[in-house]
């Protein structure tokens, strides 16, 4: 787990009105590492990779991404949006889609051509979808529309990925091929940050989890902060968790 | 020009330079901040007016224009503040403002040559009487020109923005991640957007404006699977609406912009209605489909349940389905029909029997059901499967 920080967040504070969502977090995420983020609904992760994207405002703290600031990195950083933003009777198909992954290389103006439709296709190829490539997305099932999303984020090219809830809605045999696709980013050196809810799986998928309330409860690798009493810090004492680990 | 001719030319350029926005606009969910700023327009094209005289052109569409932009970064702030919840803040600025402008303009001293009437629903025929002049030649009706020049703009704004103007619609974080700053795209757009609104003021009115914005490309929206399909659908509603409203208040000796106006609202009724995917037809059809789908696959387990070891029991024939499901006999009749010809269930002598594919179908439908087949080793399905 040594290598650089491709992601170090210090006393990040972040609120929309006057209740901070994100309250002093201190995150190290290693380069070349899967982590997870765990935490209740409304604790603050999806707030947390919109801050790390600079689509969140915070109020104070600094976000270092390689070192440096975001806005100085965006092209190292892909991002797929938690499912339940994503405005899907919008009229885009989902080669469509994919290609918007592009536009972060393209810049103003310039419109995709031969170079990003071939690179969208490859990716679509990569995640399954080859026979929806002109689907609406509102005509695919929840797991074929987190395969776009994540075929969008492939052709990013990006080194660190950043995925709010990629397995929400999704069937067990998609999971299984997203996670194979995470594995494989992984072993080509990217870095993942996670936002997952399901936590029988945590230590199967990730390296590392930060137990998220508000405050970071515990971050660290699964098998030294992944237990039942952060957990119970994490969601509240009255449940009940039994880790089948 | 032919007087008619430059009715039918400003009706449909004005009816396509408002359809395009509007297609944003739509997908932006924006229809009651176009309405604000179409009110607002009225205070400032009569202010512009007042100072300006009535005859510099380029002053009296960017005024009331800004005017508008004005209005959208004000509302915008009052939503941040959260003072005001939802759409009230919109509810409570629009007849403030365009009552001020109707005030001015019904004091007849005040020189501003707009009717209460026409600032509601505008007067195509005066816009078409009114000529540009260059030293003393007309050459043209004043509008027409305007509003061919918003169009253009719109068009080329449209065409150069386009992914921009998509993915800040679309993902407005994926947008600003990758350094396209929704702001900028979004208050580009609005100023054009009321750019439109005061060209297309003359002609339709501070009402009717907002439909000529918004209906045809909320009907394109029920129709389209893309982006270009939407824009360009939009713009051929727009144009088929203009040119029959055109006709229809020829023959009425109606309002012209009242008549384009209704008539795209009848097209998105229709759209709402008989649209292939989203209409009101298709979606019936789709639920009786579920409903039948779903009543097949309870058949399937009706008969499952009762087929072992009871063979030839009454149960297993339509007449038993139709008395133990509490069926009527056309829809029994009908889900037995389409059973038998999806292969789920076997129908032999008047007996019902459950096919091997239809006993699959249960057990994906309905795991916890049972519905195993006695004589076949159903894999185990356990979250093992995950590692
Ligand atoms: N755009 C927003 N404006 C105001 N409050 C927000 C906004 N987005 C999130 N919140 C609030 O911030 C808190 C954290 O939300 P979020 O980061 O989405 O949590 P999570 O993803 O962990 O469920 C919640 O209480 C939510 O209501
Ligand atoms: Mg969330």
């Amino acid at each position: 787990m040594s290598g650089d920080a491709a992601i170090r967040i210090r006393d990040l504070t972040v609120a929309y009105h006057e209740a901070p969502v994100l309250w002093d977090i201190d995150l190290d995420v290693p380069s070349g590492t899967i982590m997870g983020i765990v935490g209740p609904n409304g604790s603050g992760k999806s707030t947390l990779i919109k801050s790390i994207m600079g689509i969140v405002e915070p109020a104070g703290g600094e976000i270092l991404v390689f070192g440096k600031p975001f806005s100085a990195q965006r092209k190292r950083v892909g991002y797929v949006p938690q499912r339940t933003s994503v405005d899907w009777d919008f009229p885009t198909t989902v080669l469509d889609v994919v290609l918007m992954g592009t536009y972060g290389s393209l810049g103003w103006f310039r419109r995709p051509g031969r170079d990003q439709i071939n690179a969208a296709l490859h990716a679509i190829e990569r995640v399954g979808m080859s026979d929806y490539v002109d689907r609406q997305i509102s005509e695919l099932s929840g797991g074929q529309q987190q395969r776009t999303f994540l075929a969008r984020a492939l052709v990013q090219q990006a080194e660190i990925y950043l995925m709010d809830e990629p397995f929400q809605g999704v069937d067990a045999r998609t999971e299984r091929a997203i996670v194979e696709i995470l594995r494989e980013m992984r072993r080509l050196g990217r870095t993942l940050v996670i936002v997952h809810h399901d936590l029988q799986t945590v230590s199967h998928y990730f390296d590392l989890v930060t137990l998220l309330n508000i405050r970071v409860i515990a971050t660290g690798p699964v098998g030294d902060v992944f237990h039942d009493e952060n957990l119970r810090k994490t969601y509240g004492g009255g449940q009940e968790f039994s880790l089948r680990r | 020009m032919n007087l008619i001719l430059s009715i039918i030319l400003i009706a449909v350029v004005t009816a396509v330079a408002c359809a395009i926005p509007g297609t944003f606009l739509v997908l932006r969910r924006m229809s009651m901040v176009t309405e604000g700023v179409s009110h607002s327009i009225l205070p400032g094209l009569v202010l512009a007016m007042m100072i300006f005289g009535t005859q510099r052109a380029p002053i009296l569409v960017l005024g009331p224009a800004l005017m508008g932009l004005a209005l959208v970064v004000l509302v915008e702030a009052i939503h941040r503040t959260d003072l005001l919840a939802g759409d009230a803040p919109l509810g409570v600025i629009f007849p403030a403002l365009f009552s001020i402008g109707v005030i001015i303009i019904s004091r007849r001293y005040a020189g501003i040559p707009l009717s209460e009437n026409s600032v509601l629903i505008g007067d195509i025929n005066l816009a078409a009487l009114t000529q540009l002049r260059v030293g003393d030649t007309a050459i043209g009706p004043r509008t027409l020109y305007v509003m061919s020049a918003i169009l253009v703009a719109n068009v080329l704004f449209t065409v150069a923005l386009f992914k921009e103007l998509k993915v800040t619609t679309f993902d407005p974080g994926l947008a600003s991640s990758v350094g396209i700053r929704p702001a900028i795209v979004h208050y580009a757009f609005m100023a054009l957007v009321s750019i439109t609104i005061v060209g297309a003021f003359e002609a339709v009115g501070a009402i009717l404006v907002v439909g000529l914005l918004i209906a045809p490309a909320a009907t394109a929206y029920l129709l389209c699977r893309t982006l270009r399909g939407m824009l360009i659908t939009s713009a051929v509603f727009a144009t088929v609406s203009a040119l029959l409203g055109f006709a229809l208040a020829y023959v009425l000796d109606s309002a012209t912009s009242a008549t384009m106006a209704m008539m795209m609202g009848l097209f998105f009724l229709l759209a709402l209605v008989f649209a292939p995917r989203t209409g009101l037809v298709a979606r019936l059809h789709t639920r009786r489909r579920r409903r039948i789908d779903f009543a097949t696959t309870l058949l399937v387990l009706h008969l499952i349940h009762h087929a072992e070891g009871e063979r030839n029991a009454p149960a297993c024939t339509a007449e038993g389905v139709m008395q133990h499901i509490n069926w009527a006999p056309e829809f029994a009749g009908e889900v037995i029909q389409r059973a038998v010809a999806e292969g789920v269930i076997t129908e032999h002598h008047n007996v019902l029997m459950p096919t091997l594919r239809g006993r699959s179908r249960c057990r994906s439908v309905m795991p916890w059901e049972g519905c195993e087949d006695p004589s076949i080793d159903q894999p185990a399905v356990t979250s093992e499967e995950n590692q």
